[in-house]
C-alpha cells in the first residue's frame, strides 16, 4: 500500500469539497459552516448524553431493557446510514473509482482509499458517537467487565461499512447501464420508504395488541406461564380497582405484586427485574409492572428478529454480557463478534475482488454488452412511439406536441413513476391502518371531506413533478425555447400531460377511500368532479414554482442539483399554500352539509351541481391566469434555461 | 441584398468578466458565414444571443430584420431559424424520430412531411437504425446529428450551428457538409462556428474572428485568396501573436536519455493491469 496515492487521494477529495464550497454563495457558505459546527457538536453531544442522560425507565426496568434500547440503536444507526447511502447513490455517479483506474495506482490502494473514504457520512458522525456513549455507559453500570462491548461494538461498525460497501459496489456495477441505473434507484427508494414503515406498522400492531392488557399477547402464545401472568395480571387488575380513590392496603399490594413479579421471573426469558428494583420503589408501582411484562413481552419478539439478522447480533451480544448465566456470558458475545467480523471479512473480500476485476478491465465501465439487441428494420411503433404524434382533445397541434413528449418521458423515466406512486404508497401505509380502524366512527355526512382530503393528498405526488416541470427536460427545455411556440401553448401542453396521472391516481385514492368509508353516491360523483378543480389548481402552483423556482435535477434521480436557500424557501411557501388554494372546493359539500341540516333533505345534488359550477368557475379563472403565467415564464426563461441546465456538483 | 443577421455594440458580461465585448457583426442573406475564435472566445455566448437564449448585457441584435427580444417578433423568428446549440437541445427520454416529430409539430407541419423529413434526415445521417434506443443512450457524435437533423427539418432561412461537426464522423461529416453547402446554394444562410480551419475555408464564404470578446476580423474568403492567404494563418497571425507564450515543452527530448523515465510507471500491481 502505497502512502503517498493514499495522500494525493485525501487530498483530491479535499480539494473538491474545498472547490465546491468556493462556489456556492455566501449565505450557504455560512449556513455550511453552521451545519459542520452543529454537527460536531451534536456528535459531542450525542456521545456525552449517550452517556449520561438520565433514563429513569433503565432503573426499574427488567434487564432485557438493554435488549430493547440495542436494538433499536442498532435500527436508528442502520436506517440513517441507509439513508446515506441511498442519497449517496442518487447523487453521485457510481464508482468514482473510474476517475483515476488509468492512473498508476495499486488496486489495493484504489479499494482501501474508497473504502475509508465511505465512512464519513451523517449517520457515522451523529449516531455512532450516542452507540459508543451508551456503551461508556454500560461498562459504568456494570464494571469492566463489560469493557469487551467495544469489541462488539467495533465489529458492528465494520459489518454495517463493509457490507453496504459491498452492496454499493453491486449496485454500482449493475447501473453502469443508464436505463437501469435509473430503474434501480427508483426501485431501492421504494423498498426503502417501505421497509422504513414496518417499524411503525409493528409499533402499530404492537400497540394495539397491548392495548388491551396483554389479552391478545396470550392468545397468539402458548406460553402456559403467560396464560398464568394474564390471568393474575387481570385479577390485580380487578382488586386494583376497589380502591380507585383511595390507597390500597399496603401489606397486601406488596404480597400480590411479589406474586406477579415471581411469575414474571418464571416467563422463558428468564430475566428478572433487576437485584436494585426487587426491594426498593419499582414493585409498588402497578403502571411500572405492567411495562415491565410488556418489555419482557416485546423482548421476546426482538430477541427471536436479532437472532435472525446480523444487524441485531450486537444487541444479543450485549444482552448475554448483562444477563447471561455462566458461560454463555462469553460464548454468546464471542460468537457475535466472530460472525459479525466474519460477515464484514467476506463481504469485503468479494467487494476486493470486484474492485481488481474492474482494475484489470474485465468488467468494462460503459458496458453496452447487456442493452436489449437492436433488431434494424423491425420498427413497428409501440403505443408509446404514437403518443409523439397524438392529437389530445381540447388541445391545439403545439400543445398536444408539448403534451406527446412529456408524457413520454414521464412514462419513460422511472423516477417520475415512482414520484407519481409515492403518495398513494403513503395512503396505503399509514392513511390506511388509521382510516380503516376508525371507518365507522366517521358520520357518514362528513365522509365526503376526508375524500377530498385523499385527493389533495394524491395530488402531493402530482405537485412533486408539476412544481418542477422544466427540471426533467434538461437540456430539452432549450428546445422549447427554440420552438415558435406561444409560452402559453407549453404551459398548457404540460400541464395536460399530467392530467391522465392526477386522474387515475386520485380516482384509485378515491376508489379505495370508497371501498372502506363509503360515502352516497351523489357526494361520491362530487368528489370526482372536484378532482379536475384540485389538479387544475394544482397546475396553477405547480407553474408558478416552475418559473420561479426552477430545479436542476440529474438524470436517473430526484435529487436537485442546485438547490439553494432562496430556491428552497419559495418550494417550501408555496406547498404550504397549495392547502389554502384548494380551500374553496369545501364550499360544495359544505354548503350541503348545511343545507341537509338545516332545510332538510332536498333530493337535489347540491354538491354535485355547485362542483360542476366550481369547476367551470375554476377553468376561466386557470385560463386567464395561466396567460399571466406565460407573460412570467417569457421574461424568466433564460433563468430557468441556465437553471435546468446546471451540471450539479 | 437583406442582412441576415446584424448585431451593434453586442456585450454580455458574467460578473467582472465581458465574455463578448460590443461585437458588430453583419451577415448577408446567403451567406456561409464561419465563426472562429480560441476556446473560451465568446463564439457561444454570441450565438447564445443570437438565437435569444441568453439576454445580451447591452446592444442591439437583428435577426432576418426582426429583434429576439421582442415577445410578439420572437417567434416569427423562431419559425424561420434552425438552431444547433453549444449543449445540445435533446430530451433525454425520447427516441430519435419521437424528438424530430415533436419539433415537426412545433413547427406546425403536416403529419406527412414530418414523416417524409424525418426518414431522410435519419437517413442522411445514419441513424436510421438506432429507433430503440433514447437519446440518453446516444454517443457524442450521435446526439450531434441528431441535434443536427432537427435544426435542419423545418427547413429554415437560418442555421445557427455551434461547432456542428465535433465529434462526428468523416463520412457524415461529409455528407453534412455537401448538404449545408447545397442549403447555402438555395438561397438559406448559415452561420456556424468550428475550430477545424479546413472545414471553414473549404465550405465559408465569409469569416470573422473572434478573440477574448472582441471580433478582431470580419471579412470575406475572396479578399483572403486574393491576398495569397490561407485562413489558418490569418487565424494563427491574429489571435496566436501572444507575448512570451510557451511553444515547446522543454523536458520532451530527454525521454530516451534516461530509460528510468520510461520505466516510471511500474508500480507495484500495475503489471496486473493486463488482463
Ligand atoms: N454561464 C457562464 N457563467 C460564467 N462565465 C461564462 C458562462 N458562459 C460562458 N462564460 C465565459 O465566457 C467566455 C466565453 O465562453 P464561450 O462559451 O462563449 O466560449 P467559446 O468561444 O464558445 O469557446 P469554445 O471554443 O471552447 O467553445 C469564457 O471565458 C467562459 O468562461
Ligand atoms: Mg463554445
Amino acid at each position: 500500500m502505497n502512502l503517498t496515492h493514499l495522500r494525493t487521494i485525501t487530498w483530491l477529495r479535499w480539494r473538491i469539497i474545498a472547490n465546491q464550497f468556493r462556489k456556492i454563495g455566501r449565505g450557504h457558505q455560512i449556513l455550511s459552516i453552521f451545519l459542520v459546527v452543529v454537527g460536531f457538536l451534536a456528535a459531542i453531544t450525542m456521545g456525552v448524553s449517550g452517556f449520561a442522560m438520565p433514563l429513569p425507565i433503565l432503573e426499574k426496568a427488567p434487564l432485557s431493557i438493554y435488549l430493547l434500547i440495542w436494538a433499536g440503536l442498532s435500527m436508528v444507526y442502520f436506517t440513517a446510514w441507509a439513508i446515506g447511502v441511498l442519497t449517496d447513490l442518487q447523487q453521485k455517479e457510481p464508482l468514482t473509482l473510474d476517475k483515476f483506474l488509468h492512473l498508476p495506482i495499486s488496486p489495493t490502494n484504489a479499494f482501501i482509499n474508497n473504502f475509508l473514504s465511505s465512512f464519513l457520512s451523517f449517520s457515522t458522525v451523529l449516531i455512532f458517537p450516542a452507540l459508543l456513549g451508551f456503551a461508556g455507559r454500560m461498562v459504568a453500570m456494570f464494571g469492566m467487565r463489560m469493557a469487551p462491548i467495544f469489541l462488539l461494538l467495533f465489529a458492528f461498525f465494520l459489518m454495517i461499512m463493509a457490507l453496504t460497501y459491498q452492496f454499493r459496489g453491486w449496485l454500482g456495477a449493475l447501473m453502469l447501464n443508464k436505463r437501469r441505473r435509473r430503474a434501480i434507484l427508483s426501485f431501492a427508494t421504494i423498498m426503502f420508504v417501505i421497509v422504513v414503515q414496518i417499524p411503525n406498522m409493528i409499533n402499530m400492531a404492537y400497540q394495539s395488541s397491548t392495548s388491551t392488557n396483554l389479552e391478545e399477547l396470550a392468545e397468539t402464545d402458548s406460553s402456559p406461564v403467560l396464560e398464568e401472568l394474564r390471568a393474575s395480571q387481570e385479577e390485580f387488575d380487578k382488586w386494583l380497582n376497589q380502591f380507585s380513590n383511595g390507597k390500597p392496603p399496603s401489606d397486601e399490594l406488596d404480597r400480590r405484586l411479589e406474586e406477579l413479579t415471581r411469575l414474571t421471573d418464571r416467563l422463558p426469558v428468564n430475566l428478572t427485574a433487576t437485584e436494585l428494583d426487587l426491594d426498593s420503589a419499582s414493585p409498588t408501582d402497578p403502571r411500572q409492572q405492567r411495562l415491565n411484562s410488556q418489555i419482557i413481552q416485546l423482548a421476546e419478539y426482538v430477541r427471536l428478529a436479532c437472532c435472525i439478522i446480523p444487524f441485531g447480533w450486537l444487541a444479543i451480544g450485549i444482552e448475554y454480557m448483562v444477563v447471561g448465566q455462566g458461560i454463555h456470558t462469553v460464548l454468546i458475545p464471542s460468537l457475535c463478534f466472530v460472525g459479525m467480523l466474519g460477515i464484514s471479512f467476506f463481504s469485503l473480500r468479494r467487494a476486493y475482488k470486484s474492485t481488481l476485476r474492474l482494475y484489470r478491465g474485465e468488467v468494462a465501465f460503459n458496458d453496452n454488452s447487456t442493452k436489449a439487441k437492436q433488431t434494424p428494420g423491425s420498427s413497428r411503433p409501440t403505443w408509446i412511439n404514437r403518443l409523439s404524434e397524438k392529437k389530445f382533445p381540447l388541445l391545439n397541434e403545439q400543445q398536444s406536441a408539448v403534451t406527446g413528449m412529456t408524457l413520454i418521458s414521464l412514462l419513460r423515466a422511472p423516477e417520475a413513476k415512482m414520484v407519481l406512486l409515492s403518495p398513494l404508497l403513503v395512503i396505503l401505509l399509514i392513511g390506511g391502518s388509521f382510516a380503516f380502524r376508525n371507518a365507522e366512527n366517521i358520520p357518514v355526512s362528513l365522509r365526503v371531506f376526508g375524500g377530498l382530503g385523499a385527493i389533495s393528498f394524491t395530488m402531493l405526488g402530482i405537485m412533486n413533478l408539476t412544481n418542477n416541470q422544466f427540471g426533467y427536460d434538461r437540456q430539452g427545455f432549450r428546445c422549447l425555447l427554440l420552438s415558435p411556440v406561444k409560452r402559453v401553448d407549453i404551459l398548457i401542453g404540460k400541464n395536460a400531460a399530467y392530467a391522465p396521472f392526477a386522474f387515475a391516481i386520485g380516482a384509485i385514492g378515491l376508489g379505495l377511500m370508497q371501498c372502506f368509508i363509503p360515502m352516497p353516491i351523489d357526494n361520491f360523483l362530487a368528489t370526482l368532479v372536484q378532482l379536475g378543480t384540485i389538479f387544475l389548481i394544482t397546475c396553477l402552483m405547480g407553474n408558478l414554482m416552475s418559473i420561479k423556482a426552477p430545479l436542476a435535477i440529474s438524470s436517473g434521480t430526484m435529487r436537485p442539483t442546485n438547490i439553494n436557500l432562496s430556491v428552497a424557501t419559495i418550494h417550501i411557501l408555496l406547498t404550504l399554500l397549495l392547502p389554502i388554494c384548494l380551500l374553496p372546493t369545501l364550499i360544495p359539500p359544505g354548503i350541503d352539509l348545511l343545507v341537509n341540516r338545516f332545510i332538510g333533505s332536498t333530493y337535489v345534488p347540491i354538491d354535485l351541481l355547485l362542483s360542476l359550477a366550481l369547476l367551470i368557475v375554476t377553468l376561466v379563472v386557470y385560463r386567464f391566469i395561466v396567460a399571466r403565467q406565460a407573460g412570467l415564464l417569457r421574461d424568466r426563461e433564460s433563468i430557468i434555461l441556465e437553471a435546468v441546465t446546471h451540471i450539479g456538483s | 441584398m437583406t442582412i441576415a443577421i446584424e448585431t451593434h455594440g453586442l456585450t454580455r458580461q458574467f460578473g467582472d468578466q465581458t465574455a463578448v465585448d460590443h461585437v458588430d457583426l453583419q451577415v448577408n442573406t446567403g451567406t456561409f458565414y464561419g465563426f472562429l475564435g480560441p476556446n473560451g472566445a465568446g463564439k457561444s455566448t454570441t450565438i447564445k444571443m443570437l438565437t435569444g437564449l441568453l439576454a445580451p448585457t447591452s446592444g442591439a441584435v437583428g435577426i432576418l430584420g426582426l429583434n429576439p427580444f421582442d415577445t410578439d417578433q420572437a417567434i416569427e423568428i423562431k419559425r424561420r431559424i434552425g438552431v444547433v446549440p453549444e449543449n445540445l437541445s435533446l430530451f433525454d427520454n425520447l427516441t430519435a424520430r419521437e424528438y424530430l416529430t415533436f419539433v415537426g409539430r412545433m413547427f406546425l407541419l403536416e403529419k406527412t412531411v414530418i414523416q417524409q423529413r424525418s426518414d431522410e434526415l435519419l437517413a442522411l445521417m445514419q441513424l436510421e437504425n438506432e429507433h430503440k434506443k433514447l437519446t440518453l443512450e446516444y454517443s457524442h457524435g450521435m446526439k450531434k446529428k441528431l441535434a443536427l437533423a432537427a435544426a435542419m427539418l423545418p427547413n429554415p432561412d437560418l442555421l445557427f450551428l455551434d461547432e456542428p461537426f465535433e465529434g462526428v464522423d468523416a463520412v457524415a461529416s461529409k455528407v453534412i457538409r455537401n448538404t449545408l453547402a447545397e442549403f447555402v446554394s438555395r438561397g438559406s444562410t448559415v452561420f456556424l462556428t468550428s475550430h477545424v480551419m479546413e472545414v471553414v475555408e473549404r465550405l465559408c464564404t465569409h469569416v470573422g474572428i473572434i478573440s477574448a470578446g472582441k471580433l478582431v476580423q470580419q471579412t470575406s474568403l475572396e479578399i483572403l485568396k486574393q491576398n495569397n492567404q490561407s485562413l489558418e494563418s490569418c487565424f494563427l497571425e491574429i489571435v496566436g501573436k501572444r507575448e512570451g507564450a510557451v511553444e515547446t515543452l522543454s523536458w520532451l527530448d530527454h525521454k530516451k536519455s534516461s530509460p528510468e523515465d520510461a520505466n516510471d510507471d511500474s508500480q507495484p500491481g500495475l503489471e496486473s493491469s493486463q488482463p
